[in-house]
């Protein structure tokens, strides 16, 4: 690899800072009791609490699961800290001018629309630090025509009858071992409700940041969208720099019913850790849309460049006849980084559509699969899938995987799969360099160019942060 | 406009040109030839800057200037153009893209206007026009699944976009119908001026009937061994390339 | 079929097939007998058999299979007339052997015959390597074909193996009859020849295959692979094969009996520019379930692979196309295309597929696909605006999907009756031509 190309994948993460806030944790270490607490300390009603301890005594009985492709130590979860807030100053905010200013001038640091920029913005954004929810936007505003949007915890208390109808109806604690540990001890996340018929005014959204060295990150979002609704939500994500594994468990649960669309956006910029392989956030998050009613649609668009190890499958499960699943994903891998990232679209009902547009960029020594199923279900007449999957590959020691899995029951549907390579190497970059356009800008055109189709899908502020970042994490890679 | 000097040059480790010696001024158009492996693609890259190509001695002026103090994308600012021999294919970057990048990048070089997406589309219609290319094109992924003959004329597309001062045009023929050739031939011809020089690099003849140079210069094992007028190029599509190093004693 | 419910153990085939003493290759049998000690029948919990149910293999009692006398007219193919060895029910028939058309120095013979195979045999399928069926296939085979094309030679005419499974003298007797045919074949530098391995059946069945092919540097081997076996047989097939410098090995596996059949092809390239090519067409009704789990292996540089998989699935069947491609580290400039498309014929009909792609080389052109369908309205409507009826384009297009993957076979005879069976699958007959 020439000089130009190790001195675009070199570059340090931007968001490794530590913000120097008090904080109310629980010792290290899970049990019942930890449960308990958690619960307590939020002032949860009853039913709650039993939930999580089911979920926890159903962990118990399963086993981490063994990846063909990932490899990393497992995580003690006898070490990891389950709750830790950000202690407040004042108990609760009644505006933003009451956040500790410590806090707010992290989130600047993060480039959190916070202030009165979110106002022109249009943004609400609700702030997840740690495990506890710190403030939400525009809530009020919001109110007025029947949206919810608040902290995990707030809806708990205000809206538990709408939380005990839909928590865990998507992912229930059984589904898989890290979706078990999350029921058990999430402590807090974002809740969207748009009541029928009404389109959210602004785009929703959350930034979550993990602050304590030793925390672990246990977020559930919940968004339900009832008929006709429609709601566009961003999330995006940082932890400063520990060199070790931090652990981030997220569940995302989105119910979209008849007529209904919910587009759901992450920008994942978690530690990656150092460029040996040092540190870095295990994110092992679950994150599934049931597309209910009749032509309901969920749209999933990703951009995956942080973390050191990524296991993530946003998913839609397409029950309503007409029904619309979409996945969208650009993932970024450098230095030691593993992603294994793709989706699951599962079809039942009839004339159900999905699109599958996944664009894997691998540099350095890091390793970059696509994993996906579309499985068609024998009542699903009229299924259709498109599945484009390419891969990018920058030097000679990254390795990019493609694992589609195609599972068909139904003779009138029609599944399509696609997947290419493409390279960015010293010819490439010549080519460029003798038109008059240098390295850095040719490798930007390059992979703005390679991930324009999932780019196009992000809400405009998003596309230009994603297209920056891809840059800053290739810097020193390409030459 | 360009002097070459006992220029030597490795690849991999592997001695490519041997003391190359060269002069081109503004408003020739002259021609390498040379059999397979004879390094005449290699000069091009080499006075392109290619970062593969380490040159060893001997030094490149390019208008009185070191060429060896720019990088290949200030060398291509500066006004020097290297048709490719296989040009790059890149996918999800139009060419229309492409082009206006590269066009306002060189025109940020030297001070001129650059040119908003609306300008440049009225700019490039005129250009597309010359090289018999259909609109179409502007929109495709850069040379993504173009036609070898569509690639070539993509080449002498950038070049009338860019209107280089030094344009050095690499196996320009391969790939070309004889309809295409004398297309392309003809664009390049259209370009010709008294400010521009073109250094064609071919194995045959062919090319220089559609595209006339008024000085031959033959490369054998990485020096130039003769250098002639126009007769000389269809003594070697009469008689090969075997006599020169025969009678240079190659 | 039942589900898969069963424990490994419950299986009887190393305990019905593993003869007390096997004849000869003692101490490959002896590493294979250890490897098997621990290995138990694969269970659909197991990653490379999730979707391939093996329960009739774990309740039925298996025995090797007894002599029978057959006649094999029909399955003569002309180009072959004096470059044919005959195996059935596992043994060798030297009376329906033919190989008086032999080159120069080319070996074709059977197993049993040739010592000279004692240094390669195993070293592809090496038993601590290999699966379940491979080594009981080492531990118990009974016979096998030979084939080695000296350095240098073309050989002109097909190989044909044919190996025959039908009713036994005598009625045979408890449990299915089994075979365990063994193949090696090694084409040296700069040879190149073309072989048929075929299996035909006419009874209820058990055949667990194992093939080894060497293609060293600058030889080719072209090789088909036609499975006809018994609607009631079960048909295992596991193939490594190597490819040196500059070699080919272009192969293509054809498919159409069997209640259960499983190929596992895997090709390697060990030299920098080997060539491969692995193709497969399946065609299933009824009950059939049929699975192909293919590696294709590039590990050096300037390689290039071709691989298109075709399934037919109608009635109740089950196709199955797991295809993984390989690029290793080093292997720069690597060309592989895998493409696999199956057509769903019923509303029963099933398919599961899943092309991998891992690649840990940067300047290399990949790329595979999948696709599952129907036939194309479109291209009914065509057909039905030139006047054929909906059921007639239906199985012209059917046909057409199919007969695309055999118009490349060599061998006219073979291709031909290939084509005639397919025309009978796909009620075709009457629409086209004999080809």
């Amino acid at each position: 690899m020439s000089q130009s190309l190790q001195a675009v994948t070199g570059q340090e993460y931007k968001y490794g800072f530590v913000t120097d806030i008090e904080s109310d944790s629980v010792a290290a270490g899970l049990s019942e009791d930890t449960i308990r607490f958690i619960s307590l300390k939020k002032g949860e009603p009853e039913w709650l609490l039993a939930w999580r301890l089911k979920a926890y005594r159903h962990w118990l009985t399963m086993t981490e699961p063994a990846w063909a492709d990932v490899h990393y130590e497992r995580p003690d979860f006898q070490k990891i800290v389950y709750y830790s807030a950000p202690k407040p100053k004042v108990a609760k905010y009644a505006s933003m001018d009451e956040v500790d200013p410590e806090l707010k001038r992290t989130f600047e640091k993060l480039g959190v629309p916070l202030n009165e920029q979110a106002a022109l913005a249009g943004v609400a954004v609700d702030v997840v630090f740690d495990s506890v929810s710190v403030a939400t936007t525009y809530k009020a505003k919001l109110a007025e025509v029947g949206i919810i949007f608040c902290s995990f915890s707030e809806a708990v208390r205000e809206h538990p009858e709408l939380v005990k109808k839909y928590l865990g109806s998507v992912v229930p604690f059984s589904d898989n071992f890290y979706a078990a540990l999350n029921s058990a001890v999430f402590t807090d996340g974002s809740f969207v409700f748009i009541p029928k018929g009404v389109t959210c005014p602004m785009d929703l959204s959350t930034y979550f940041r993990i602050n304590n060295k030793d925390s672990g990150q246990f977020e559930r979002t919940l968004i339900v969208a009832e008929e006709g609704a429609s709601v566009s939500y961003l999330e995006g994500c940082t932890a400063p720099q520990f060199d070790t594994n931090q652990l981030h468990a997220a569940v995302v649960e989105l119910v979209a019913l008849d007529d209904a669309s919910i587009k759901y956006s992450t920008v994942q910029n978690w530690y990656a850790g150092d460029k040996n392989g040092l540190g870095g956030i295990f994110n092992f998050v679950t994150k599934r849309g049931l597309c209910k009613g009749r032509n309901s649609k969920i749209s999933w668009t990703q951009v995956e460049t942080g973390s050191a190890i990524t296991w993530k499958y946003p998913s839609c499960v397409l029950i309503g006849d007409g029904s619309i699943g979409e996945f969208y994903s650009v993932a970024l891998t450098n230095h030691k980084q593993q992603a294994d990232t793709g989706t699951k679209m599962i079809h039942i009902g009839r004339n159900t559509k999905s699109t599958i547009i996944s664009k894997g960029i691998s540099a350095g020594e890091s390793s970059n699969s696509y994993r996906g199923l579309v499985k068609v279900m024998p009542k699903a007449d009229g299924a259709r899938n498109f599945s484009q999957c390419d891969s990018m590959l920058i030097g000679a020691n990254c390795s990019a995987n493609t694992f589609p899995y195609l599972e068909v029951q139904n003779r009138t549907a029609k599944v399509e799969h696609e997947a290419t390579t493409s390279k960015i190497g010293e010819e490439q970059l010549f080519y460029f360099q003798q038109r008059g356009i240098p390295s850095e800008e040719a490798i930007s055109m390059i992979i703005n160019g390679f991930c324009k189709d999932v780019f196009r899908e992000l809400p405009m502020e998003f596309a230009v942060e994603a297209t920056k970042l891809l840059s800053l994490k290739l810097e020193g890679s390409v030459g | 406009m360009l002097s070459i000097r006992n220029l030597t040059a490795e690849v991999n480790g592997k001695e490519v040109l041997r003391g190359i010696n060269l002069e081109v001024k503004a408003g020739e158009v002259h021609a390498i030839m040379g059999p397979n492996g004879s390094g005449k693609s290699t000069l091009g890259k080499v006075i392109a800057g290619h970062p593969a190509y380490m040159v060893t001695g001997g030094e490149i002026r390019y208008e009185g200037k070191d060429l060896f103090e720019l990088e290949a994308d200030a060398r291509a600012r500066a006004g020097i153009f290297l048709g490719f021999q296989h040009p790059i294919e890149v996918p999800g970057v139009s060419n229309a893209q492409f082009l206006r990048l590269a066009y306002n990048k060189q025109a940020e070089a030297n001070g001129r206007e650059e040119l908003d997406p609306l300008e440049f589309d009225d700019y490039i219609r005129e250009k597309i026009a010359v090289v018999g290319m259909r609109p179409e094109f502007l929109d495709r992924s850069l040379n993504e699944g173009f036609s070898g003959g569509e690639k070539k004329r993509n080449e002498i597309l950038q070049m009338a976009v860019l209107m280089p001062k030094l344009a050095i045009l690499d196996e320009l023929d391969s790939g070309l119908d004889v309809d295409a050739l004398r297309i392309v031939g003809e664009a390049v011809n259209g370009m010709k001026s008294k400010d521009r020089a073109i250094l064609l690099v071919t194995h045959y003849q062919r090319l220089l009937d559609h595209i006339p140079a008024e000085r031959i210069h033959v490369l054998s094992g990485g020096r130039i061994v003769k250098t002639g007028g126009p007769e000389l190029a269809l003594e070697i599509e009469k008689n090969g390339y075997d006599w020169i190093n025969a009678e240079v004693g190659a | 079929m039942t589900p898969d419910t069963g424990t490994a153990s419950d299986c009887s085939l190393v305990p019905d097939l593993l003869p007390a003493q096997a004849e000869g290759w003692d101490s490959l049998r002896a590493a294979a007998r250890e490897a098997l000690a621990r290995q138990e029948l694969p269970t659909k919990r197991d990653e490379d058999w999730k979707y391939c149910d093996l329960a009739e293999l774990r309740r039925a009692a298996f025995r090797p299979a007894a002599p029978a006398s057959v006649d094999i007219r029909d399955r003569i193919l002309p180009e072959a007339r004096g470059t044919r060895l005959v195996f059935v029910n596992g043994r060798f028939d030297p009376h329906h052997s033919c190989t008086s058309a032999l080159p120069q120095g080319l070996r074709l013979l059977p197993l049993h015959a040739a010592s000279e195979a004692a240094t390669r045999l195993g070293s592809l399928l090496k038993p601590a390597e290999s699966d379940f069926f491979a080594n009981l296939n080492t531990a118990a085979f009974a016979d096998g074909a030979y084939v080695f094309v000296p350095k240098s030679v073309k050989a002109e005419a097909p190989l044909h193996l044919l190996f025959i499974t039908v009713g036994e003298d005598g009625g045979g007797g408890e449990g299915i009859p089994s075979t365990q045919p063994r193949i090696l074949v090694e084409v040296e530098r700069n040879a190149s020849a073309e072989l048929i391995e075929e299996y035909a059946g006419s009874s209820p069945a058990f055949t667990n295959v194992a093939v080894e092919i060497l293609v060293h540097e600058g030889a080719e081997l072209r090789h088909e692979r036609i499975q006809r076996e018994a609607p009631e047989a079960i048909h295992i097939s596991n193939l490594r094969a190597e490819v040196a410098k500059d070699g080919r090995y272009h192969s293509r596996t054809v498919s159409f009996g069997a209640k259960l059949s499983r190929q596992t092809p895997q090709v390697r390239l060990t030299g920098p520019g080997a060539e491969a090519s692995l193709d497969g067409l399946a065609l299933l009704n009824g009950d059939q379930v049929s699975d192909t789990h293919s590696v294709l292996d590039h590990t050096q540089p300037h390689g290039s692979s071709r691989q298109l998989h075709k399934c037919i699935v109608d009635d109740q069947a089950h196709a199955i196309f797991n295809g993984r491609i390989f690029v290793r580290h080093g292997a720069q400039q690597t060309d592989a295309q895998q493409q696999c498309r199956t057509l769903l014929l019923s509303d029963s009909a099933r398919v599961d597929a899943k092309p991998q792609l891992e690649i840990d080389a940067d300047d290399v052109k990949c790329a595979h696909g999948a696709a599952v369908g129907a036939l194309d309205p479109e291209e009914l409507f065509y057909l039905q605006s030139r006047g054929l009826n909906a059921a007639a384009a239906r199985n012209l297009l059917t046909y057409g999907f199919a007969s695309d993957l055999l118009a490349h076979i060599p061998v006219a005879s073979l291709r031909r009756s290939l084509r005639q069976q397919v025309m009978a699958r796909t009620n075709a007959a009457d629409l086209v031509e004999t080809p």
